[in-house]
């Protein structure tokens, strides 16, 4: 491919050291061959096992290896692919962390730490929830999916929009698609985004609901978080201003506290009178606390809860790294359940194709990570070659979270799993009815007693697991379950239990206030074309609105999954995963277009055939939702079913047990079945507009990409982990010179 | 102990900073020194100061968090 023109101007500095390492020699040495073939084998011999071999059981160790080697090759060898003929990165620019450097949001940081930062901001609760529920259908459609569409669509589509918005000045995906697509794709681009946003905090919020309901130890530990977060605010602010380690470490212990100090005060009359609270009151507390915790000062709450949710989620994530490789469970559930072949499964309802593809979302392909590639992430990266080690190794690692919490639900009894997963409208929330509708399910070799769920409920300090639904719970049993063989014994199972659910509500919470955040200042923006005033960001009574306008949308939708007859996370997550799959759709598109118009041709593939299994995916599984004459699965098969049954004047039907949950239904199936055809209709707006784009640019009649023009770096730094034996050689050389540019970071 | 005692130290010490700058903690330091190079003879500010700006601009322009 010929160079860009603009390139030329790109002379180096001949008083500086190179600021590009040459391209390493293809040097393929026998131990190097030796090496990947190893891995290459090790990770056969590991998908052999899980997918061919399927003894009575398999060993959780498996899934281990079968997904790191897997990652391994993919980093190695296909990222590469992407970045010779997609991305071309090169390091003789200068990327707007160099070139716009001001110290505070454009700042060059050491890939290490960039790695961290960029991992902790796009690894939240999604990749530990939906991995989970997937388990319904057997363990072997989630492996494959989680591994295989990390390396071929979710890492791809992070590394990509990483890589444009950073040649864009760190422009966000809003603005990328209105620069590239035109005003009609732009403006769909960031309707979609706002709607996609609300429904995700929605659910999001709804998963935390569905963790504390009924759960006094959960409620006070979890609400302790609020006076801590400030707690670490206020001594930031004015005792030790800057010391973040410190008092993430002091946080870190209190939080320890908080959660042993609620397994005795749940013991208490008082306790457990204050802190059982109903899911209806526990959302409203969220929707109050939403707001709040949204028009506060970032120091005082976002700020401090963040540094103690990056701190859990790096430290547990290792541990349980660990804990897995260490205790080795074995597995018990089938590669392919008796739900895989179906759609009518009690956890979440439809066909494997293309409810597995949307049930996992985060962890394989993950639109919210468009959002975080063209924020922060962008701004701060110092060499062009590192974002393929931030952009896909860091989704890599997303996926490998996703893959412990899929062994971790798995390693679980499946008479427990299917006991906690089913909707209260199946079970009746009893020990007696989740007995009997376990065995009603007709799997061979599940039986679950009463007292097995019983003791479990009290191992872990819980009144009852019975349709404790929305994942967290299982996972939080799954982890409790791995790590009191190796610390602990059933003794210390009560806390390992709620550390797990600390530790999702921490990062849920995170999510709600910054969603809430990000969703107003969009608002703000598009109001702001109107209203002026309104693109002030600090104008009190314009956050004020906006913010309370952000936080009717999810907590409406969060209320009416609370108190849905049909038990709201089975019936809403869906939505959750098509929205988190139409935005990356919506990415990836963009993406297409811009690449077309760098001149890609036949490597568009790359991009095209993700965001073509992203489209059939989330474009079918709304079809479903909204043309399914199931009432399980369709919103509107649901929706007429109820109205007829209201109609003839029936006081029960279905699940509903009165004209009131009828009603809900109705109602809410009719919002559902409104936000699946908004969603799907937008996405399709965008893709359209980037397929019209992209056809112009491969007939070379599309306006050229908005790059920001080039400008010469005067700066080095490896592109990957581990630097290179040339790396090395220039890395000393510019040592050399005395001390360095200033970076962020080390 | 001796040399291979310190070398653990360093280690864990390289660890704990490594730790502290993914929480953000590098983020005064990066400042200085870019206001060093960029603006020689102005002084730049203080800690506490610095970190109050830079919460509020958080304030103005939120950054996402993912799920």
């Amino acid at each position: 491919m010929a160079e860009p023109r603009s390139t030329r101007q790109l002379e180096q500095d001949p008083a500086l050291p190179p600021v590009a390492a040459p391209e390493p020699r293809r040097g393929w040495t026998p131990p190097k061959v030796l090496l990947w073939v190893a891995i290459a084998l090790l990770g056969g011999v590991a998908w052999t096992m899980l997918a061919i071999v399927r003894g009575e059981t398999v060993n959780a160790i498996w899934f281990v290896f079968a997904a790191c080697c897997s990652y391994l090759i993919g980093y190695r060898f296909y990222s590469k692919v992407i970045e010779r003929f997609i991305t071309r990165p090169d390091d003789r620019r200068a990327t707007p962390a160099e070139s716009k450097a001001d110290g505070k949001d454009y700042v060059p940081t050491d890939r290490r730490v960039l790695f961290g930062h960029h991992f902790a901001a796009i690894a939240g609760a999604g990749p530990l929830v939906g991995p989970v529920l997937a388990a319904q259908m057997g363990f072997l459609p989630g492996t494959i999916w989680i591994v295989v569409g990390v390396i071929f669509a979710g890492a791809v589509q992070d590394y990509v929009v990483l890589f444009f918005s950073m040649r864009r000045g760190g422009r966000s995906l809003g603005q990328m698609a209105r620069d590239e697509l035109g005003r009609i794709g732009g403006t769909a681009a960031i309707l979609a985004t706002l709607l996609i946003m609300i429904i995700i905090v929605a659910i999001l919020a709804l998963v935390v609901v569905n963790a504390l309901g009924e759960s006094p130890w959960g409620v006070f530990s979890v609400s302790m978080t609020i006076p801590i977060a400030i707690f670490m605010g206020l001594y930031l602010r004015f005792i030790r201003p800057g010391r973040i380690t410190e008092v993430s470490v002091i946080g870190f212990v209190l939080l320890m506290a908080a959660i042993i100090a609620g397994g005795w005060v749940a013991e208490t009359d008082w306790g457990a009178a204050m802190f059982t609270l109903d899911r209806t009151t526990i959302a409203w507390g969220i929707i109050v606390y939403g707001f709040v915790a949204a028009v506060l000062p970032v120091w005082l709450l976002l700020a401090p809860r963040d540094y103690l949710s990056t701190f859990m989620k790096i430290g547990v994530i290792v541990m349980l790294a660990g804990a897995i490789v260490v205790v080795r469970p074995e597995i018990e559930v089938p590669a392919f359940s008796e739900f895989a072949g179906g759609e009518l499964g009690p956890v979440f309802s439809g066909s494997l194709f293309p409810f597995l593809f949307v049930t996992i979302a985060c962890g394989a392909l993950s639109g919210f990570h468009a959002l975080i590639a063209s924020g922060t992430t962008p701004k701060l990266v110092e060499k062009e070659k590192q974002t393929r080690f931030i952009g896909y190794g860091g989704m890599l690692m997303e996926s490998f979270v996703a893959i412990m919490a899929l062994v971790a639900a798995i390693s679980l009894d499946r008479g427990i799993y299917f006991a906690m997963n089913s909707s209260a409208a199946a079970t009746g929330g009893t020990v007696e009815g989740a007995v009997a509708f376990v065995s009603s399910l007709g799997l061979t070799g599940v039986e679950v007693s009463a007292e097995l769920l019983q003791t479990t409920a009290d191992n872990v300090g819980e009144e009852s697991i019975v349709s404790r639904t929305g994942g967290a719970p299982t996972l939080a049993l799954g982890l409790a379950h791995i790590m009191q063989q190796l610390i602990g014994g059933t003794a210390m199972m009560g806390f390992w239990y709620h550390f797990a659910i600390m530790f999702e509500a921490l990062f849920i919470l995170t999510a709600v206030d910054a969603g809430t955040r990000v969703a107003r200042f969009m608002l703000q923006d598009s109001i702001g074309n109107v209203a002026p005033r309104f693109k002030d960001t600090g104008w009190r009574p314009g956050v004020w609105i906006t913010t309370a306008i952000m936080v009717a949308g999810w907590g409406a939708i969060l209320i009416m999954g609370v108190t849905d007859p049909l038990g709201g996370i089975n019936t809403l997550f869906p939505l959750f995963g098509i929205a988190n799959q139409l935005l990356a759709a919506i990415a990836l598109a963009v993406c297409l277009a811009i690449a077309a118009k760098r001149g890609v041709r036949s490597w568009l593939w790359v991009v095209a055939v993700p965001l073509a299994f992203a489209s059939v995916v989330t474009i079918t599984a709304s079809m479903f939702k909204i043309f399914s004459p199931v009432p399980a699965v369709g919103y509107w098969a649901n929706h007429v079913a109820f109205r007829d049954a209201l109609a003839a004047g029936e006081t029960t039907f279905g699940t509903a047990t009165s004209v009131e949950a009828m009603e809900a239904v109705v109602r809410n199936t009719l919002v559902q079945g409104t936000l699946s055809i908004v969603f799907v209709s937008l996405a399709i707006v965008v893709i359209v507009a980037a397929l019209i784009t992209t056809v112009r640019a491969l007939r070379g009649r599309a306006a050229p990409e908005a790059e920001d023009a080039p400008q010469p770096s005067r700066r080095f730094a490896p592109a990957g982990l581990i630097a290179t034996a040339e790396e090395r050689v220039i890395q000393r050389e510019w040592d050399a010179r005395g001390p360095r540019e200033p970076r962020g970071g080390h | 102990m001796g040399r291979a005692g310190s070398a653990v130290v360093a280690a864990l010490r390289r660890a704990v900073r490594g730790f502290g700058a993914v929480l953000g903690e590098g983020a005064y330091p990066a400042y200085v020194a870019h206001h060093r190079a960029a603006h020689p003879g102005v002084p730049p500010l203080d800690e506490r100061t610095f970190w109050r700006e830079r919460y509020r601009s958080q304030d103005l322009e939120p950054g996402g968090r993912c799920c």
